[in-house]
């Protein structure tokens, strides 16, 4: 069997390598949605270390500067 | 007896964790990644090159390595979400709604592939690349129950309204699994009937090839809800101090 015939498979080669192909990218394709996610949260996450003053003693803070 | 129910409690509280489980999946992905790639790699090579040509439907028959176990997963994922949204429900665990959550997207995509797969399949096999018979209708109401579920979660503000509006929607729509399983012993179908498992059903040429590539998209459905549900942790727990520190 040459590499013709492998991919030609007997006039089908259209709907089998389609369908292989389409699988392939439509997984790769909601990877790369999850790490483009990933990157928006970690944004998220680091935003919310930087606010290290805890809630409550903020709320203090600000009642007693009043 | 007494140890082993002990060591459960012990393994489905730590699975309750968001902590817990950011940091062990952390170490789990890699070897599941190279376990997912030995399969696949076997799997492929065997269903592209090295499995036999079926006498009757020629090449097309290859499309079945990765149809049937994108089917499979369609419906054991959905199952998966339910089972999910009940213990949400019941023991108010919120793990249970991440994982909930977070296996939506995948199973989307899974039935995604089974239905694109299947109809691509059925241009040479059947002269048809679609028919409105019970399995093919019932497997594209799968599709919508995903995307609907996906909807309905980001439609609310409010994420514990969110969790159980989407609960009850992975739970009503369960019915359709049983549907989709039995469409081709009820009804008649188009649409062939069961033989992965069967005796004699299918050669043992096409079975062993068929069973590594069902092994190898558990896999990857498994990472991939795993790499989601880490998301969906880092989204509810941005405030926590653990993950500001894992992170950081």
């Amino acid at each position: 069997m040459n590499w013709q015939e492998f991919f030609n498979m007997g006039n089908h080669g259209l709907y089998v390598w389609w369908s292989y192909g389409v699988t392939f990218v439509a997984i790769i394709l909601l990877l790369l949605a999850f790490s483009w996610y990933k990157k928006k949260l970690l944004a998220k996450v680091k935003s919310h270390a930087k606010d290290k003053t805890p809630k409550a003693r903020k709320v203090v803070t600000e009642q007693i500067t009043e | 007896m007494a140890n082993a129910s002990k060591s459960f409690g012990r393994w489905f509280h730590q699975l309750g964790s968001p902590k817990w489980f950011y940091q062990k999946s952390a170490k789990w992905l890699p070897w599941l990644w190279i376990a997912t790639a030995v399969l696949l790699a076997f799997g492929l090579y065997y269903s592209l090159f090295a499995s036999p040509v079926d006498y009757q439907q020629g090449n097309s028959v290859r499309i079945m390595y990765i149809h049937v176990p994108a089917a499979a997963l369609s419906m054991v994922g959905y199952l998966a979400m339910a089972i999910c949204a009940v213990i949400g429900m019941v023991w108010k665990m919120k793990m249970s709604f991440m994982a909930m959550r977070a296996i939506a997207p995948v199973g989307a995509l899974f039935t995604f592939i089974c239905l694109f797969t299947g109809s691509l399949w059925g241009i040479p096999t059947w002269g048809t690349w679609w028919e409105w018979d019970a399995r093919m209708t019932s497997e594209l109401v799968l599709l919508f129950l995903y995307l609907g579920f996906i909807a309905l979660h980001s439609s609310f503000n409010d994420r514990s309204k969110a969790d159980n509006a989407a609960a009850i929607l992975a739970l009503v729509g369960a019915i359709n699994i049983p549907i989709i399983y039995g469409s081709v012993k009820w009804w008649n179908t188009l649409h062939q009937a069961y033989s992965v498992t069967k005796k004699g059903a299918i050669a043992p040429e096409m079975q062993t090839p068929l069973f590594i590539m069902i092994a190898g998209f558990y896999l990857l459905f498994a990472i991939m809800v795993i790499i989601r549900l880490r998301l969906e942790i880092m989204n509810r727990e941005a405030k926590s101090k653990w993950l500001q520190e894992v992170i950081s």
